[in-house]
């Protein structure tokens, strides 16, 4: 292809920006609304789950021991512990960590009482142990082989709430998806439509070609490129947008409250890279290339 | 060379528009098609630039097969093509030499050549003067001789003209007449003329085919015109 030619195809393309003007407009602003708005759910599903993946306790249950297991019991405990399916993480608390955290827990005024297990009374509470675990669904599982490891008297869990932010990240992750999917498609109508108006006002060009014996290839890539252009213009503002949004707003009002933290804006730029412009493209391309199938005979 | 061999056409799969027509014409011919309105002569010439598919038969142009073509080849077919119609087709925007350049640019000619080229058939045509005129400011006829420069430009070997003095007064249509007798004539083009004008093909004494409910009624060599 020469020079000529691709400055050919640019320039046409640009016209057929102009000449469906507010069509083109109207375009731009739909995919960009879209665009938009997936990248404030990506936003919104990566930070949920960025917080809740901090609040890890969720996923962790603790097992105690009979009251007095001696050392080489809680030792073979721990081993049988480490070598079960699911289990990604076992910490020893011994009963005298668990006193001193009660401790802490009650404060200076109530030192007194704790004071006197370490001198007239046995401690009265029990050796335990943390164990974090992968999936919720193998709970009972993991349950049911830990009441028979030598030496456990009970299990905590925090099964409710670990279903529940379980639950939620679905949620937040299907509903999202389906409301993404929904915008790529109505993206797709809107562009597509935009290119069938280029095509119905360029009807007399494209039949002068066709007897002329222009090939497919020169005949549709004006309308490549309007696709490209309407993509590339709708992608730049959204991605724009966006950074400003999650910079000035999202960022500014994590710190201001305090109340979630936030994903840095640099560990999602590669992500909102790819929506805006790959999707962006995508979306512009397809939604060019299914019109012209339609609409182009040889 | 053009050869049709029992060629069928129906649209739909409804009536024929065409039926096993049979026809042969030579390289530096010139033929009249005529014949009654809805006969089927402009099925023939869509046929003719793989504007339409045959539904029966075969027909070849210059080693093409178009019966059995891959559309991506089309447009090289067409290239061998000049064509005409009834309702001149310019740009109204561009001036009548961006009208005729478009033809070379499309099928990717080098700038060098087409500086050359357009002039040159703009000249052929007799409208060297007029190069910068919008197709808005001209007559019908000369229009319809943009459009002939336009065809000829690329230099197809065949030209196809359907009712081209159709939108023409009668003095006009018979310049455009002699134009193309002049390149049948003078360049040795094989030449395609649909017409209904009956004074325009008695005054040539040229081959002429007559076309009836989509079959070849007559086909006579120095031929007057009847339906
Ligand atoms: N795309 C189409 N779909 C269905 N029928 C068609 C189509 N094009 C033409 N026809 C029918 O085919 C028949 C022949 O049409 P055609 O245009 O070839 O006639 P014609 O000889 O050129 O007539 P005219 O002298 O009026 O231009 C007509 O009955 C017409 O209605
Ligand atoms: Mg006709």
């Amino acid at each position: 292809m020469s020079r000529f030619r691709l400055f050919t195809f640019i320039k046409d393309g640009f016209k057929g920006v102009f000449r469906n003007g507010l069509m083109s407009v109207a375009s731009i602003l739909v995919l960009f609304s879209s665009l938009l708005l997936i990248g404030i759910f990506t936003t919104l599903i990566k930070n949920v789950n960025f917080n809740l993946e901090k609040m890890d306790d969720f996923n962790e249950l603790v097992c105690y021991m009979e009251l007095d297991t001696d050392d080489e019991t809680l030792e073979k405990a721990e081993q049988d512990i480490w070598n079960l399916d699911n289990v990604t993480n076992v910490l020893f608390v011994s009963k005298e960590e668990a006193l001193e955290q009660e401790r802490l827990e009650y404060g200076e005024e109530y030192a007194f009482l704790f004071d006197m297990y370490n001198t007239e009374r046995a401690n009265p509470l029990p050796d335990a142990f943390r164990i974090e675990y992968e999936s919720v669904s193998k709970l009972d599982a993991l349950e049911y082989q830990l009441e028979k490891v030598q030496g456990v008297q009970h299990i905590r869990n925090s099964r409710e709430i670990a279903i529940n932010i379980e639950k939620f990240k679905n949620i937040i992750t299907i509903g999202g998806g389906w409301l993404m999917l929904l915008l790529v498609v109505v993206s797709l109508f809107v562009i597509s439509n935009t290119i069938k108006l280029t095509f119905h006002s360029r009807e007399l060009e494209i039949s002068i070609m066709r007897y002329i014996g222009a090939t497919k290839f020169y005949i549709t890539m004006p309308f490549v490129v309007e696709s490209i252009i309407i993509s590339l213009v709708a992608s730049a503002i959204g991605y724009g947008l966006q950074w400003y949004i999650y910079t000035f707003l999202v960022e500014k009002i994590a710190i201001e409250y305090n109340i979630i933290s936030i994903v840095p804006f640099s560990q999602m730029n590669n992500l909102f890279l790819i929506i805006f412009f790959g999707a962006g493209l995508f979306i512009g391309v397809f939604g060019g290339a299914i019109t012209i199938r339609k609409y182009m005979k040889v | 060379m053009i050869e049709f061999k029992n060629v069928s056409k129906t649209y739909n799969n409804r009536d024929f528009v065409l039926k096993n027509v049979d026809l042969h014409i030579d390289d530096g011919e010139f033929v009249f098609i005529v014949g009654p309105s809805g006969s089927g002569k402009t099925t023939l010439t869509k046929l003719l630039l793989r504007e339409e598919k045959v539904s029966e038969g075969r027909i070849v142009i210059n080693g093409f097969r178009l019966d059995k073509m891959r559309s991506g080849k089309v447009p090289y077919l067409r290239r061998e093509m000049g064509v005409v119609f009834q309702d001149f087709r310019l740009f109204p925007k561009k001036t009548v030499y961006e009208n005729v350049a478009f033809a070379m640019q499309v099928i990717g000619a080098p700038h060098s050549s087409i500086k050359k080229r357009v002039p040159f058939f703009l000249d052929q045509v007799g409208l060297a003067d007029k190069m910068k005129s919008f197709p808005t400011q001209l007559s019908g006829g000369e229009q319809q001789r943009v459009a002939l420069a336009r065809a000829l430009v690329n230099n197809p070997e065949i030209i196809i003209a359907d009712e081209p003095t159709g939108n023409i007064d009668p003095q006009m249509s018979i310049e455009i007449m002699e134009l193309l007798v002049k390149l049948n004539e003078k360049l040795g083009k094989t030449v395609i003329v649909v017409t209904h004008e009956q004074n325009l093909v008695d005054r040539y004494r040229k081959r002429v085919i007559t076309i009836k409910d989509g079959e070849i009624l007559n086909d006579r060599i120095g031929g007057m015109f009847d339906e």
